[in-house]
This record gives structure tokens, C-alpha cells and sequence, in this order.
């Protein structure tokens, strides 16, 4: 048998990435810890997601921002071996910082051609108190921002849907609202395993020039009961 | 004309479905078409990749017809008779992508009147803004590569990599990469702009005509970690048609395929390979090869 032609074969990379709010407001009402233990209980779904798409190698990180934005989890890890460590909240709320950071890392390189479109979801209370359009700019000037599946989950009834509708960019995918710790286990469920699959076998999509549509079809998220007469809601 | 200068060129394709389409129960939506199948002085290839989308739900029929209109839209260039290389090169590129896209069109057209789409597909466009387009159900990718003596010609709308390898082993592409298209984003033949996206290339040969050709669809070269491990794939392939015989390297291109998308990106996966019939190893003609050098054709 003669030898396979070619170099190494390698799955693609799909890179999933939290931008989380760790601004002051989100240490009320117990909402940084419900995010913790959201993420926390995403993992193992996450990984099983991962298992049944193994052409998709999924690597996961975050961000958090408040006055500022750092890398909470820098390295981009193996879903396999992904562990997350709490965040704590305290600050205002930097949401442009946040997107530049990930705007730098989604340059290529570091990002190759071959990978899988990214994942970034991001989770916020508030109003941005920095320029966020600016970051956002800086994110949308990389073909892999612009190529992005983008995700935006609102905590409570302060959170800025014009400014998450604006991070999404694509009038087809709405900010989805989370009134309680529940919908905001389910709303990162759904983000961190149907978002996350389909963005694992993506089939090919047209190179429109027109207003983008979802590059990724998207399954449509769970439903939440809300409103203002929900006795669920507390945020 | 002597034996030598009736070598030409023999060609091998070969077509798998991804693993990860056998685990969705989705069929293959590549294709590829070889004229004349048994090789000669001159050959046509081309392989298509059909989008797979939920829209584009009759993408493998748009491949299919793609490469079989490739072939009839290149045939005539096989023998131009009369014809100038300069002349020919430069109605190569003012109307041969026109000449493709219309053709495929009218292939959908007929196939859409013998098969008419749902009624919710015919209504649907691009966005809300755009008039409805019909074509988007079979939306693909092309490939198309013709050699003769005298001259090669290269086409590509969308995906897909068209790899060059000379008699030395040097590797490059055909035609450059289109950088816009990553995260599985590509053009295509249902475009509205498709003629105008559809890249051209004609080269007039002598003696620095490749030694190989290699057209393959994206599920391949998105197997290898890097560009510089699927190009090798070009001088691998080259050294085993010399040693072994090209016979030899269809027994396993399946498997290398098969393979490539298991461990790799998972999609249906597709290769054609041209070779210089001289360099073939198996071919008794190669034992008396002595140089690389290929024989003139009738437009040279």
C-alpha cells in the first residue's frame, strides 16, 4: 500500500468565546453567580456536542470586562479539558475594550483560513460606558469577526438591546432576554450546544454582498415564559 | 507523428462522501467529469461542489450539471482550428465564463421544467430586497481545467484549489486563492454575478507545461493543518504516478480520500488528477523518457 500523499490531516478549529459583563450591577441579584453556574453546567454539553462533530476541534476562552477587559481564560483550550473558574463583578462596563480584544485575536494569523466560523456570545446587564462601536468597528474589519456566529443574551431589563442587536448584526438572530437564572441556564444552553453544532458542520454559504443573512443557520432558540406577570422573572 | 508525440495526458477522479454527511444522512454533492475519459493529447476535467445547504436543496444536480457543461463549454477549445494562441486566449477570457454560467442557467432551467420546486422556493430570494432567484436550490462550485499541447486553460467560481506541479516538483496553484472566502463562504453558479466571479486563466504551453494537475473540492485541502501539507500532496502524487503508475494511484485514491476526510474537515471530498502521460510509470513509453519536455499540439 503506498503512503498517503500530503502532510499531517487535522480537524477544524472552531473557536467559542464568552464575553462576559462583570460590571457592577451584575453582582446584584445574584446574577454573576447564576452566569457562573450557567457556563459551569454548559461544559459537559458542550463536550458531548463536541463528540458527536469530531471533524470540529472545539476550542473555548472568554472575556470578561467591567472597567477594562481581560482575558478571563487567555488560552484557547480544548473543549475536553475545558474548566471554568468564577467571575466576580465589580466596575463599570468597558463592552468596547472587550470586542477589541477579541478583535485581535481573531486576525489572521492567529486565525488560519481553514477554520471553522467562530462563536461569540456575549452576555450583558447594562449599557456599554465605553465606545462600543468603536471595538465593534475593530471586530467587523476582521473577515473573521464579519464571519463570526454572534450571540447576544440580555440579563435583566437594563441591558441595551440596540447595542446588542448592533454586536449580532444580523436582523434574523434577536438578543435574547433573561429575566431569571432559569432562562439564563437555558438561553447558554442553547448557545453553547445547537449554536455550537451548527456551527461545527456549517454547509457552504453564498459570498453575498447584500445585507449578511446568518452564515450559519442558526435553530431557533428555546422558549422562555417572561413578562412582566411571570413570576419567574426576578432581574 | 511518432508515438511520443501522440503522448498526451491520462487523468483519475474520485469522489467520497464526508464523514460527516454519512453521519447527517446527507448525499455526496460533489462531481466530476473527465473528457475523454481514457486520456489522449488533449483533456478536459472538472469538478464541481454542491452547496448543501437547506436552500440549496438540489445542489448535487447543480454539480452534476456544472461539470457536464464545463466539458461542452471547453470542448470546442480542445482543436481550435485556425485560431491564433493570442487570439484564442483572449476569447478565452472575454466570453468562456459567460458561455459556462449561461449554459448551467439553461441546464436549471430544463431540469426545473421537467422537475418544477415547490412553489415556497420559487417565491424565495436572496433577502427580501432581491427578486426571487431560482438557481439558488442548485447552487455550486466549478472547477475546470483543459490541456493540449500548445496551451492550458483554467476556470473557478467559488471553492475549491486547482494545484500545479512541475517536472522538477515545484508546486503552485493555478489560480490564486480568493481570500474572501473562508468560514465556508464561497461564490457560485447561482450568483447573480456568477460570470463576473468566475476566474480565467489561459496559458499558452511550450516546454514549461505542468507535469500534474490536481483539482479538488474544499472538503480536501481543509483536511490538512496547512497550506504547505496539502500542497505536498502535489509532489506525492507525482512521485508515486512515477514509481508506481497512475493505475496504481486510482486503486487508492479512495482510500486517501476516505481518509483525509475522516481525520480532517469531514466533508464529501474530491480530486481529479491530469498527468503527462510520459511520466506515467506504468506506461512502457516512460522507460525511454529522457526529458520532461511535452509534444506540440495542432494550435502550437
Amino acid at each position: 500500500m503506498m503512503k498517503r500523499p500530503g502532510g499531517e490531516l487535522a480537524t477544524r478549529p472552531l473557536h467559542f468565546i464568552w464575553i462576559a459583563d462583570c460590571s457592577g450591577s451584575m453582582s446584584s441579584e445574584g446574577k454573576i453567580q447564576s452566569l457562573n453556574n450557567a457556563i459551569r453546567e454548559a461544559i459537559p454539553n458542550m463536550q458531548k456536542v463536541a463528540r458527536e462533530n469530531p471533524n470540529a476541534q472545539v476550542l473555548v476562552r472568554a472575556v470578561r470586562f467591567s472597567t477594562g477587559a481581560y482575558w478571563h481564560i487567555p488560552q484557547a483550550t480544548r473543549v475536553e479539558e475545558f474548566r471554568w473558574s468564577d467571575l466576580r463583578a465589580d466596575g463599570v462596563t468597558d463592552m468596547g475594550q472587550a470586542f477589541q480584544l477579541v478583535a485581535e485575536q481573531l486576525r489572521i494569523p492567529p486565525m488560519t483560513e481553514r477554520a471553522l466560523p467562530p462563536v461569540l456570545v456575549l452576555v450583558s446587564d447594562g449599557q456599554p460606558t465605553d465606545d462600543y462601536s468603536r471595538g465593534l468597528s475593530l471586530l467587523m474589519e476582521q473577515p473573521w469577526g464579519r464571519k463570526s456566529v454572534r450571540i447576544a443574551i440580555a440579563i435583566g431589563s437594563d441591558a441595551d438591546h440596540v447595542v446588542l442587536q448592533n454586536f449580532i448584526g444580523n436582523p434574523e438572530i434577536r438578543p435574547l432576554q433573561a429575566n431569571s437564572p432559569e432562562a439564563l441556564v437555558s438561553y447558554i444552553k442553547w448557545a453553547s450546544t445547537a449554536v455550537l453544532k451548527a456551527a461545527s458542520s456549517p454547509p457552504s454559504q453564498m459570498n453575498r454582498d447584500a445585507a449578511p443573512a446568518a452564515n450559519v443557520p442558526i435553530p431557533a432558540p428555546p422558549t422562555v415564559e417572561s413578562g412582566p406577570n411571570s413570576p419567574a422573572d426576578v432581574w | 507523428m511518432t508515438e511520443r508525440s501522440l503522448a498526451g495526458w491520462k487523468a483519475i477522479a474520485r469522489s467520497v462522501r464526508g464523514v460527516a454527511h454519512e453521519r447527517a444522512e446527507l448525499p455526496n454533492q460533489d462531481a466530476f467529469r473527465l473528457f475523454p475519459e481514457d486520456g489522449g493529447p488533449c483533456l478536459i476535467a472538472a469538478v464541481s461542489d454542491g452547496h448543501g445547504s437547506r436552500e440549496c436543496f438540489r445542489s448535487d444536480v447543480g454539480a452534476e450539471i456544472a461539470v457536464r457543461v464545463a466539458i461542452e463549454a471547453l470542448t470546442p477549445l480542445l482543436e481550435p482550428q485556425q485560431v491564433r494562441l493570442p487570439t484564442l486566449k483572449h476569447l478565452v477570457e472575454q466570453q468562456l465564463a459567460r458561455d459556462i454560467v449561461t449554459r448551467w442557467k439553461s441546464e436549471v432551467d430544463k431540469d426545473i421544467d421537467a422537475d418544477p420546486l415547490p412553489a415556497r422556493q420559487e417565491q424565495r430570494g436572496q433577502n427580501t430586497t432581491e427578486e426571487a432567484n431560482h438557481y439558488i436550490p442548485y447552487g455550486a462550485t466549478l472547477l475546470g481545467v483543459l490541456v493540449t499541447g500548445s496551451h492550458l486553460v483554467c476556470v473557478q467560481l467559488g471553492d475549491g484549489d486547482i494545484v500545479t506541479v512541475s517536472a522538477n516538483g515545484e508546486v503552485g496553484r493555478a489560480i490564486p486563492k480568493d481570500e474572501r472566502l473562508i468560514a465556508n463562504f464561497t461564490t457560485s453558479l447561482c450568483m447573480p454575478e456568477a460570470t463576473r466571479e468566475m476566474r480565467v486563466k489561459f496559458q499558452p504551453l511550450s516546454n514549461d507545461a505542468p507535469a500534474l494537475i490536481m483539482l479538488s473540492t474544499d472538503g480536501y485541502s481543509n483536511s490538512f493543518v496547512d497550506e504547505q501539507s496539502f500542497l505536498k500532496v502535489g509532489t506525492d502524487v507525482l512521485a508515486a504516478v512515477k514509481d508506481s503508475g497512475l493505475d496504481s494511484v486510482r486503486h487508492q485514491l479512495g482510500d486517501w480520500l476516505s481518509e483525509a476526510s475522516r481525520l480532517g474537515s469531514g466533508d464529501d471530498t474530491t480530486v481529479a488528477i491530469l498527468c503527462r502521460t510520459e511520466l506515467d510509470g506504468a506506461t512502457p513509453a516512460a522507460a525511454d523518457q529522457t526529458s520532461g519536455a511535452l509534444p506540440k499540439g495542432p494550435g502550437g
